[in-house]
């Protein structure tokens, strides 16, 4: 814009300062009378889709839109997929399916886990304390980090392979604990699955939990601020999320879904 | 190095499917930039134009297409929305100035002299502004005062943007012609260059 004769420069520069002295109407809390709004909504306005579903098996439901999925069928709907993971019963769980997922996690030695620290120092620095596996079998983690990525921080417990724990797609890795706090009403999280990936509602010593087998790549939650932010899978393995005590776990490993459900609820 | 948060596109793609989460991200991300548009379209009910414009693009978004950009997207409903309120035989109100006291924070606080001729001065530019066609003076304050880039002007008024650029071509040289003429003063004062930096 700066090919202007000078008198319509001095014109536009009036009309730039002109924008900073008008007396505009405050725009804070309007995204919350928007969302009082949406809410007090007939849920049919939003969740039309949600009908034609049948309301018999959660995993049947999931594994029709998987096979979608893997036939290359993958104009699944957003409404279909928010639905999926109502239907799932989550608390606060979305499941995302990915349009075009990313190329798997290729698993390096660094995994952005943060800094190594001991697990007090981690209970010091995150806002709540690491709950840890009991299993004597497992005995203890080989490595804590402590990353402050988000409110809240994040604090992971790495487990080396050892007997009756078989390595990831990392050589060095057998087990990689996250846990995060997602605060207040809705924790939500979404996880994209790529075509060929299993996914299953479960129950983790009482509290809901989805089971991913395949390659999951990342997924969203929401932070303590309410801000929903992505996160990076940090191996290409099976998946266990399950939330607890306004507490998000990710135990990722290559054991079974029963090996991970056990150990999860020796997770306290 | 932080976990990341999701761009306009994919929050609109989570909203799309339900989700008030990700949506409630959105609205405070252009839920000024909103009221100002509805303020500068109609003068009166900002507030509640840019209200009805977010709740109406919430259900909209099954129309938003994914990978476009969602500011101009929205900001199209909502000069919609004001409009039609404007339209609708409800009051339009002229725009004012702050009260001189709200300076932004930061800014030097001039002399009482130069405050009084800057206050002249944004008086006329916005009289001359109410003078203009209605369609040379949305493109003005789109592009001026809510400082959106040509692209995005072009895709809230669905014009080209060669239109975009005549009519603002257009536009300023009647607003000067405009001020020349009811305000001599104005070419002059700033000339003293007393008033904005």
């Amino acid at each position: 814009m700066g090919e202007r004769p000078q008198p319509e420069q001095e014109v536009e520069r009036a009309l730039t300062e002109l924008g900073a002295l008008l007396d505009y109407p405050e725009a804070r809390g309007l995204a919350r009378a928007v969302r009082s709004k949406l809410e007090q909504a007939p849920p049919s306005r939003i969740a039309r889709f949600r009908w034609s579903l049948p309301h018999g098996s959660v995993a049947t439901t999931a594994a029709v839109i998987v096979v979608a999925l893997a036939a290359g069928m993958i104009l699944v709907s957003p409404t279909a997929r928010s639905a999926v993971a109502d239907l799932l019963g989550l608390e606060g769980v979305r499941i995302r399916y990915g349009q075009s997922p990313p190329a798997p996690v290729n698993p390096s030695p660094d995994l952005d886990l943060g800094i190594v620290v001991t697990l007090a120092e981690a209970n010091a620095r995150a806002s709540f304390k690491a709950k840890v596996p009991s299993l004597a079998e497992l005995g203890q983690a080989d490595q804590v980090y402590f990353s402050d990525r988000t409110p809240g921080g994040q604090i992971a417990l790495l487990y080396r392979p050892r007997p009756g724990l078989p390595r990831t797609a990392n050589e060095n890795v057998g087990l990689l604990l996250t846990e995060f706090r997602g605060q207040v009403r809705q924790e939500f999280m979404a996880k994209v699955v790529g075509s060929g990936t299993r996914m299953e509602q479960v129950t983790v010593d009482g509290a809901s939990g989805i089971w991913l087998e395949g390659s999951p790549h990342f997924f969203f939650y929401l932070d303590p601020d309410g801000k929903v932010r992505q996160e990076t899978i940090r191996l290409a393995g099976n998946t266990l999320l399950w939330e607890k005590d306004s507490l998000t776990f990710r135990l990722e490993s290559a054991l079974s879904k029963d090996e991970a459900l056990r150990l999860a609820t020796h997770v306290r | 190095m932080e976990a990341r948060l999701l761009d306009d596109v994919e929050l609109a793609e989570l909203a799309r499917g339900g989700d008030t989460d990700s949506y409630e991200q959105l609205v405070l991300r252009y839920q000024e930039v909103a009221v100002r548009m509805a303020y500068l379209i109609c003068g009166a009910d900002a507030e509640d134009a840019a209200q009805e414009a977010f709740v109406k693009a919430f259900y909209a978004l099954r129309r938003f297409r994914s990978g476009a950009p969602f500011r101009p997207w929205l900001l199209r409903i909502v000069a919609n929305e004001a409009r039609n309120r404007c339209k609708s035989g409800r009051r339009r109100e002229e725009l004012a100035l702050r009260a001189v006291r709200d300076r932004p924070s930061g800014a030097a606080a001039p002399s009482p002299e130069a405050a009084v001729l800057e206050r002249e001065r944004s008086r006329a530019l916005l009289d001359a502004l109410h003078r203009l066609r209605e369609r040379d003076r949305l493109v003005v304050a789109y592009r001026y005062l809510l400082e959106l880039s040509e692209d995005e002007t072009a895709q809230i008024l669905r014009v080209p943007k060669g239109t975009v650029k005549s009519r603002l071509s257009r536009a300023l040289v009647n607003l000067r012609a405009d001020l020349e003429e009811t305000t001599p003063k104005f070419g002059h004062v700033n000339e003293g260059g007393s008033l904005g930096g």
